[in-house]
C-alpha cells in the first residue's frame, strides 16, 4: 500500500527581473530553485541541485528541459501565511459562543 | 467566494485531514448527557467551520473526528491551505474551543491533526438508509488516518507526499519525526512546526 506520488513542486526565487514590453506585459527574469532547500551539487559528474531535506538530485540538465514547458504558463498569486490571526481568533470565538444550542 | 468543485471524476488527487479530540474516551465518560453534548458539538461545528474558512470541504464526522478534503487543484494554493487549516484548528482549540468549554465548567479539550496527499475515488452507496449517498476510497485515507496517529497534544504531522507539496516557508519548519512503513519501504512523517 505505498502511497501514490503524482506531483512535484519546485519553489523559485526570482531574482534580476527585466521589463521586455511593458505594454504586452513582457517581462524576463532568472529564477533558481530556492536556496532555503536546494543546494548547487556535482553528483556523478552532472551539476545540479540537491534538496538537502528530501534527498532528490535535480540535473541542470532536467531543469532545462523543464523550461520549455513553462511557456505560456499563467503565474498565479497565492496568498501565503495568514493575514490576521487575532482577527480569525475573535471570529471563531464569537461563532462558538453564539453557537445556538439545540 | 467559494468554488463548486464537485469530486466527478473517477480517480483524483486529494488532501485527506482528520482532527480529532486527544482522550476523548476517558474525559466522555467523565460527562453527563448534557456536558457531552456541548462538548462536542462546540468541537466539531468549530473545526467543520475552520476547514471551509480555508477552502476545504468537511467530509464527514465519526465519533470525536472531523475529516476534511482539500481536492486538488491548479497551483499548490489548496495544499498549503491544509497546513494553514489545520496550524489554526491547533490555535482555535488552545485559544477558543478549551478556555469556552472551561468556562462552562467542562474539562479543557485538546487535539490532534494529521494530513496526507494522495489519491482517492468516490463509490456510490445503495442503502437509502445510510446518512451518506458516497463514499470516498483509496489508500490515501488509510494512510492519512495512520499519520495521524502520530501527532501529539495540539500538534499537526503531515505524511511526505503533502510535505513536498507545501510552500518552502512551510516546509523548512517541518521536523522529521518518524517512519511509517509500507511494504518495507519508509514514509516519512513530519511534524508542522509552523506558527501560523
Amino acid at each position: 500500500m505505498k502511497p501514490e506520488k503524482r506531483r512535484f513542486r519546485l519553489d523559485m526565487t526570482i531574482t534580476e527581473i527585466e521589463e521586455v514590453d511593458r505594454e504586452k506585459g513582457l517581462f524576463r527574469f532568472r529564477a533558481i530553485p530556492d536556496p532555503r532547500v536546494w543546494e548547487k551539487r556535482t553528483v556523478n559528474g552532472k551539476n545540479g541541485y540537491w534538496h538537502k531535506i528530501d534527498n532528490i538530485f535535480l540535473s541542470e540538465e532536467e531543469l532545462k528541459k523543464a523550461a520549455p514547458t513553462l511557456v505560456g504558463k499563467p503565474i498565479y498569486v497565492e496568498n501565503i501565511g495568514m493575514k490576521d490571526k487575532e482577527e480569525y481568533l475573535r471570529r471563531s470565538k464569537k461563532r462558538i459562543e453564539e453557537k445556538p444550542s439545540s | 467566494m467559494r468554488k463548486n468543485h464537485p469530486l466527478r471524476n473517477s480517480c483524483f488527487g486529494l488532501a485527506v485531514l482528520y482532527v480529532d479530540i486527544r482522550h476523548s474516551t476517558e474525559i466522555a465518560r467523565k460527562l453527563k448527557g448534557g456536558e457531552q453534548k456541548l462538548y462536542y458539538e462546540t468541537f466539531l461545528n468549530e473545526m467543520i467551520s475552520v476547514i471551509e474558512d480555508f477552502g476545504g470541504y468537511p467530509f464527514k464526522t465519526t465519533g470525536d473526528c472531523v475529516i476534511g478534503f482539500f481536492p486538488e487543484e491548479r497551483g499548490f494554493q489548496w495544499a498549503d491551505n491544509v497546513i494553514l487549516c489545520g496550524s489554526m484548528m491547533i490555535e482555535v482549540v488552545k485559544n477558543n474551543i478549551s478556555p469556552y468549554l472551561q468556562s462552562k465548567k467542562l474539562p479543557p479539550l485538546e487535539c490532534h491533526v494529521g494530513a496526507d496527499y494522495g489519491e482517492a475515488q468516490v463509490i456510490k452507496l445503495s442503502s437509502q438508509k445510510l446518512p451518506f449517498k458516497v463514499e470516498v476510497v483509496g489508500s490515501v485515507m488509510n494512510i492519512a488516518a495512520k499519520v495521524q496517529h502520530e501527532a501529539d497534544t495540539n500538534q499537526m504531522v503531515i505524511g511526505q507526499n503533502l510535505a513536498e507539496l507545501i510552500y518552502t516557508d512551510y516546509r523548512v519548519q517541518c521536523e522529521h519525526k518518524g517512519d511509517l512503513r509500507f511494504d518495507n519501504e519508509a514514509y516519512k512523517v513530519f511534524k508542522v512546526n509552523y506558527q501560523i
